[in-house]
């Protein structure tokens, strides 16, 4: 169970961060379509993984 | 950021190149081996207590590249901030950022049939009687996943080769499999 907890917390924390830094240098530089699809993938995931990780902690058993 | 240099090595950086390298190799070398243990564990006519002890492996093995799969990200980032490449900074690591994405998208799509061989299995052994269903329900799963499989092997190559194309020896900072081309402007000077 543990590496599910962990694989779920990887998701969003590292989607959010990418993703999140992808949106930033975007703003610093300018579009790239490139980081716009990290912005995306990142961001996707992250979104994603939120409310199975909010069930994995609050609604278990 | 902290230097520690032995005979002329940054043993930080170093280590952390060579871990994430190990990783994915690692990652790899196990994707392969679930790949061909996957094999007897779906097929029905081998005894029940090999496919059980298979799927038990197989099981084993999908959770160590569980652990590489979820420190390879983190690993891959403290590389980037040291050895001050910032996460965008360059064409080919925003581009590998962006397989890497992709990679995980595909682990999402395996999470949930995931451990189903040895759930099903177990139940064979004690006397389930849907036989056939349980089997199939094996057999299914295992051929959804193989082509997510095939994905992230591809990916991963793929992610290696563009890496080692761009590797730089840090004294010179010239990559070691190709040439750096000179960079010259074409701006016309006015007048």
């Amino acid at each position: 169970m543990f590496v599910v907890y962990l694989l779920w917390i990887t998701f969003v924390a590292g989607g959010l961060f990418v993703g999140i830094a992808a949106i930033l240098f975007m703003q610093d530089n300018g579009f790239s379509i490139a980081v716009a699809l990290n912005a995306l993938c990142y961001l996707g995931i992250a979104l994603y993984g939120l409310p199975k990780l909010y069930k994995f902690v609050f609604k278990r058993g | 950021m902290p230097d520690f240099t032995i005979f002329g090595i940054n043993v930080i950086e170093t280590s952390f190149r060579w871990l994430h390298a190990f990783m994915v190799a690692g990652w790899l070398l196990f994707d392969f081996l679930v790949y061909w243990l996957h094999f007897d564990v779906k097929n029905p006519k081998v005894p029940l207590e090999a496919r059980l002890e298979r799927a038990k492996i197989m099981h084993g093995i999908d959770r160590i590249v569980a652990y590489i799969f979820i420190l390879t990200l983190p690993v891959g980032i403290i590389l980037c901030y040291y050895t001050d490449n910032l996460l965008f900074s360059s064409t080919w690591l925003t581009w590998k950022h962006f397989l890497y994405a992709v990679i995980v998208i595909d682990g999402l799509c395996l999470i949930p049939i995931s451990g189903t061989a040895v759930r099903n299995l177990t139940a064979i052994k004690n006397g389930a009687e849907n036989v056939d269903e349980l089997n199939h329900e094996i057999k299914h799963h295992m051929n959804i996943a193989m082509p997510a499989v095939f994905v992230v092997w591809a990916l991963v190559i793929a992610i290696s080769i563009l890496t080692l194309l761009n590797l730089k020896q840090p004294e010179g900072q010239e990559y070691f499999f190709r040439s750096t081309s000179a960079v010259t402007s074409t701006q016309q000077l006015p007048g």
